[in-house]
Parts: C-alpha cells; sequence; structure tokens
C-alpha cells in the first residue's frame, strides 16, 4: 500500500484517511494503533495484575490520589496518573470532570438535563456527569 | 480571574437585558401616546444593575451543573430572587419605574427574561447533544 505523510502545523488538523479495498485485520490493527486503541495498561484487582486493552476502557477515574480504570464489568486499579492515561488513550479518550477521562466509544449518547447538566450514557448503561467546561474539548476530539 | 471573567461577562448580559427592557417600556409608552424621557443617569443605571446582578450570579451559579439536583434548585431560586430584590431596589432608586403599574411591567420582564434565558440555555444545550451524538455513532465500538 502507498504510504503517504503530510506535515501540519496544529493537532487539530492531524487526520490520517485509509483508501482500502476491504477492512480487514491489518487496517483495523492500524487504526486501532492511530486512534490510540491498541496499548495495554497494567492494572490489578484482587491482588492480581493484569493488562488491560486500550480498547476495553470505559472510563478512567481519580479518587483520594488513585487511579481507577473501569471496563464493561470490572473495576481495576492502575498506578498510572489520569492525565498519563489521557494522553495514552488517544483522540477519542476526553476529560468529562477534573477527575474522570472517558472513552468516546463507548458513549451510548449524551443528553442534556434541563438544569444544562450534561448526562453521558455508556454502552454498559452507566451514567456519568460532565461538566460542561469540558463539552468543547470533547467536540474538538470529534471533529465537531 | 476566572471569576472576574465570569462577572464581567454576566454584568455585559445583564445590562443588555435591562437596557431592552426600559426601551420596550419607552416604546410600549410611546405606542400609548404616552411619551417617556430618560434621565442622564439612565445608562449608568442599567450598568450599575449589570454589575450587581453579575456578582451574586457568579458566585451562586458557578459550577452549578455540577452540584446535585437539590443543591442546584436551591441555589437558582435563590439567585431568581436575590436578582429580582437587587432590580427593583435599583429600578426604584434610579426611577425605571415610578408607578405600581410601571413596577408590574419590570417584574413580569424580568422574569420572563429570567425563564427565557434558562429556556434558551436548554435549547440550545439540546441542539448540541444532537451534534455530539451524531459525531459520536461515527466512532462507536460495536459492543
Amino acid at each position: 500500500m502507498k504510504v503517504t505523510f503530510e506535515q501540519v502545523d496544529s493537532v487539530e488538523k492531524e487526520e490520517a484517511t485509509i483508501r482500502a479495498i476491504e477492512l480487514n485485520k491489518d487496517i483495523q490493527t492500524a487504526i486501532d494503533l492511530l486512534e490510540g486503541g491498541i496499548g495495554k495498561i497494567s492494572a490489578t484487582k484482587d491482588g492480581k495484575t493484569f493488562l488491560i486493552k486500550h480498547g476495553a476502557i470505559y472510563y478512567a477515574e481519580s479518587v483520594d490520589k488513585r487511579t481507577y480504570i473501569y471496563t464493561k464489568d470490572e473495576c481495576y486499579e492502575t498506578k498510572e496518573r489520569l492525565y498519563e492515561l489521557e494522553e495514552s488513550l488517544g483522540i477519542f479518550c476526553a476529560r468529562v470532570s477534573k477527575s474522570m477521562v472517558v472513552n468516546l466509544k463507548k458513549v451510548q449518547n449524551v443528553t442534556s438535563e434541563f438544569g444544562g447538566r450534561m448526562v453521558a450514557t455508556m454502552l454498559n448503561g452507566e451514567e456519568l456527569v460532565v461538566s460542561r467546561s469540558y463539552v468543547k474539548d470533547i467536540k474538538r476530539r470529534l471533529g465537531i | 480571574m476566572k471569576y472576574l471573567k465570569v462577572i464581567f461577562l454576566q454584568a455585559l448580559l445583564i445590562t443588555v437585558g435591562i437596557t431592552f427592557a426600559i426601551s420596550l417600556e419607552g416604546l410600549i409608552e410611546h405606542l400609548k401616546g404616552e411619551e417617556m424621557y430618560f434621565q442622564w443617569y439612565m445608562p449608568g443605571s442599567a450598568i450599575v444593575g449589570g454589575i450587581l446582578c453579575a456578582i451574586p450570579s457568579a458566585l451562586l451559579l458557578m459550577n452549578v451543573f455540577e452540584k446535585t439536583k437539590k443543591q442546584f434548585i436551591i441555589r437558582v431560586i435563590i439567585h431568581c430572587v436575590l436578582l429580582y430584590v437587587i432590580n427593583s431596589l435599583i429600578g426604584w432608586l434610579f426611577k425605571w419605574f415610578t408607578t405600581w403599574t410601571g413596577f408590574i411591567f419590570v417584574s413580569i420582564s424580568y422574569f420572563a427574561v429570567y425563564v427565557f434565558a434558562w429556556v434558551g440555555g436548554f435549547i440550545i444545550n439540546r441542539q448540541e447533544d444532537k451534534e455530539i451524538n451524531e459525531a459520536l455513532k461515527d466512532i462507536r465500538d460495536d459492543e
């Protein structure tokens, strides 16, 4: 496959387009890599250590200086800081409050309540509160 | 700095709102055939009103969306009543109204603008939700 690299001057302009006959495993891997979903994070649960795929993470939360990772049904603790997770999880990992980052690929939908509070419903049905001050950044990440 | 920025923006918005209400009152009086003349201090009074109303707005409504539902409702009620009292006092002091009819008009205008601001905000937020939900469709994982 012919690969072209073009340098841009800002993060907002970063974009990758792949033209292919079909979406095969290799291309999916390349997409996951570019979107930051291919790496793994070391996390513990009940004294055991696990390697959690970036793509399995729903959201991460910081409570009392400890960081917790939530997947579809499980919760793990990790030594990584929230800002480190935010960086390593890629463009679709957005901060939604001071203490929480969310994997936007796992969001079913968002709804604003009358008071202005935004609630994100995850694919597993969990509801998370999105701080209004982070909505602008979420929109930027989604290319809106 | 964040508070100062919010106070400044709120003061601007409220000043525009007050000026709009006073102008509307003047227009209605004119259409009724009764001319209404404003004193030299009228524009300044709108600015004073804007600043005085902006301070409780910043203190009570800053990060209000992150509060619990109960806290949110209590803060909004206190905010609404406090601003109404400030508006009425400034209105009385600067003669935005001189009769009971004028006072009722200012009161109705105040509550109409207050409700409109919240409803308008809600409509804008819902539009934003639609945009975000459309964009989420394109990236959502299959579970």
